[in-house]
């Protein structure tokens, strides 16, 4: 059932706030001993949530779309009251005096959190492999991640056991759990969603966004999330699209950049196949395949990891004197970080201007791109490498190849499911548009899940 | 020209114990080697891009 559906047996009350609640409470309960998605639950207040909105919507106040539907938040969201931990033993303990403004979002929109999800060490890394809370596990197979740093999220949503979790995306966290576990998931533009009461990792590339079952369902959570914000700084003014793309939409004449560089290279031989399936569904449905050439985002994601090592170093500076607040891996990374110059942090952040000018110029050619969202399917958990086309490479260098510059550059990205390899894992298509054309990305997603069977598979393990 | 890593967290981050040096010798080599050659492209006007004013926003 997606929140839409959901929606729709409420409104016509076959199924109350209150039934959804339980049974998505019954569900963790079942499955989280296996997949641990889930840090913290919420049971008792989101079953008293759920009664109240009950009563609220038997007194004929309806808030919306999400009036009683269950949902999760990433433990990297501030919840008042509600220990929030960002993955890491440092805020193992950690009860925040204020809600992010997401939260407040979804809680005037009438949702119910009825938990925090599991999450990569501080959001900094793509396997959900946490040294302190223990490993998330994919439900397609739980000897595989689930992805990152967004992994509870994502292993929730596929699961079922909420209809939708929100995640965070500093190089890919919201897009790599999505396409690892088969779910929708998109980082919207940058400065669209509020980071206020998000714990940051880095303050120039964190985007806030929802994974669900299908793109509309993502759709309904970026109307509900999306606005300016004066307590962010990054926050934008612009105007909120009509999000919703609608029962049928159509992508007839829209040009679809396949790049001819970069984005097609080196891939597991099974995304290769599903993505360009995808390009063929696109095709069939009236859209023209455009070949274009993106700018070199090797050197994106150079510059990026610049930004992002230095920036994340620089956050955590009071808690790296005692060095066995962290696991080994976001330990090298801040080390990294703080070996970083200023003057070529600096010169990061000026080549990131150029580069953005650079990369507007391909949406003269074509109204948005079709592009893998990962290379690979999800590795085993505690693999360090994995072999794609012969060449070993590091996991998560891998896994943020293809989503990694979009952060830097902005722009919003959308992950859809694109079929299930051979290894019974789903693989990820990612849409990305211009900025602001949120409205687009989803238009191009829904047009696909309705084409295809692949949103509807569920994982079985 | 390598850099030498060692002498640079000596220098600016002392705490770091030499055998976490050595494990981040490697990826730090492998982004000098990528980063390094851009450095060449800034263009004297471009300024740091910390809060980005994207297309719509400019017209809000």
């Amino acid at each position: 059932m997606t929140i839409l559906e959901a929606g729709s047996a409420l409104q016509v009350g076959t199924v109350s706030s209150f039934d959804l609640v339980k049974a998505a409470l019954a569900s963790i309960s079942r499955d989280n001993p296996k997949l641990n998605a889930f840090l913290t639950v919420t049971e008792e207040a989101a079953l008293a949530r759920a009664r109240q909105l009950d009563q609220e919507r038997a007194a004929g106040r309806v808030r919306g779309p999400l009036h009683g539907i269950p949902v999760a938040v990433k433990d990297v969201f501030r919840t008042k009251g509600v220990r929030t931990t960002c993955g890491s033993k440092i805020f193992r303990d950690h009860i925040p005096s204020y809600d992010a403004a997401v939260v407040e979002k979804l809680d005037a929109a009438g949702a119910v959190i009825v938990g925090k999800t599991h999450m990569h060490e501080l959001a900094y890394g793509v396997t959900s492999n946490n040294p302190h809370f223990g490993p998330v596990r994919n439900p397609w197979n739980t000897d595989h991640i689930p992805g990152g740093s967004s992994g509870g999220s994502g292993s929730a949503v596929a699961a079922g056991m909420v209809f939708m979790a929100m995640g965070s995306d500093t190089g890919g966290s919201i897009r790599i759990p999505a396409a690892f576990c088969g779910t929708a998931g998109i980082k919207p533009t940058t400065g669209r969603v509020s980071r206020y009461g998000v714990m940051p990792l880095d303050f120039t590339l964190d985007h806030m966004g929802p994974l669900t079952r299908t793109v509309r369902d993502a759709a309904v959570i970026l109307q509900t999330i999306a606005g300016y914000d004066p307590r962010d700084d990054s926050s934008s003014k612009a105007a909120i699209d009509n999000y919703d793309p609608g029962e049928h939409p159509s992508i007839r004449g829209l040009r679809i950049g396949i790049p001819e560089n970069f984005y097609y290279e080196r891939l597991e031989a099974e995304v290769d196949k599903l993505i360009r399936a995808t390009g063929t569904v696109a095709e069939d449905l009236g859209a023209r395949l455009v070949p274009v050439r993106v700018p070199d985002m090797a050197a994106v994601n150079a510059i990026s990891r610049v930004i992002l090592l230095a920036e994340a170093s620089a956050t955590v500076t009071p808690y790296l004197k005692d060095r066995s607040n962290f696991g080994p891996d976001v330990l090298m990374l801040f080390d990294q970080g703080r070996l970083i110059a200023a003057t070529d942090y600096i010169n990061a952040q000026r080549l990131r201007r150029q580069i953005q000018q650079e990369f507007s110029t391909i949406w003269e050619h074509a109204d948005c791109l079709l592009t893998p969202t990962t290379p690979n399917t999800a590795p085993r958990i505690g693999a360090v490498e994995i072999d794609i086309g012969g060449v070993k490479e590091d996991v998560r260098l891998a896994s943020t190849r293809l989503v990694r510059g979009i952060n830097l550059l902005g722009l919003p990205a959308l992950s859809i499911q694109a079929g299930v390899a051979s290894n019974g894992l789903p693989v990820g298509a990612q849409i990305i548009g211009p900025a602001f054309a949120e409205k687009l990305v989803f238009r191009v997603g829904a047009a696909f899940e309705n084409a295809t069977p692949h949103h509807k598979l569920a994982p079985t393990a | 020209m390598a850099k030498n890593w060692k002498a640079a967290a000596q220098a600016i981050a002392p705490d770091i114990p030499p055998d976490a040096i050595e494990r981040i010798e490697k990826p730090m080599d492998s982004l000098e080697d990528s980063f390094r050659p851009l450095v060449t492209q800034v263009k004297l006007e471009s300024e740091p891009s910390y809060v980005q004013l994207l297309a719509r926003e400019k017209d809000a």
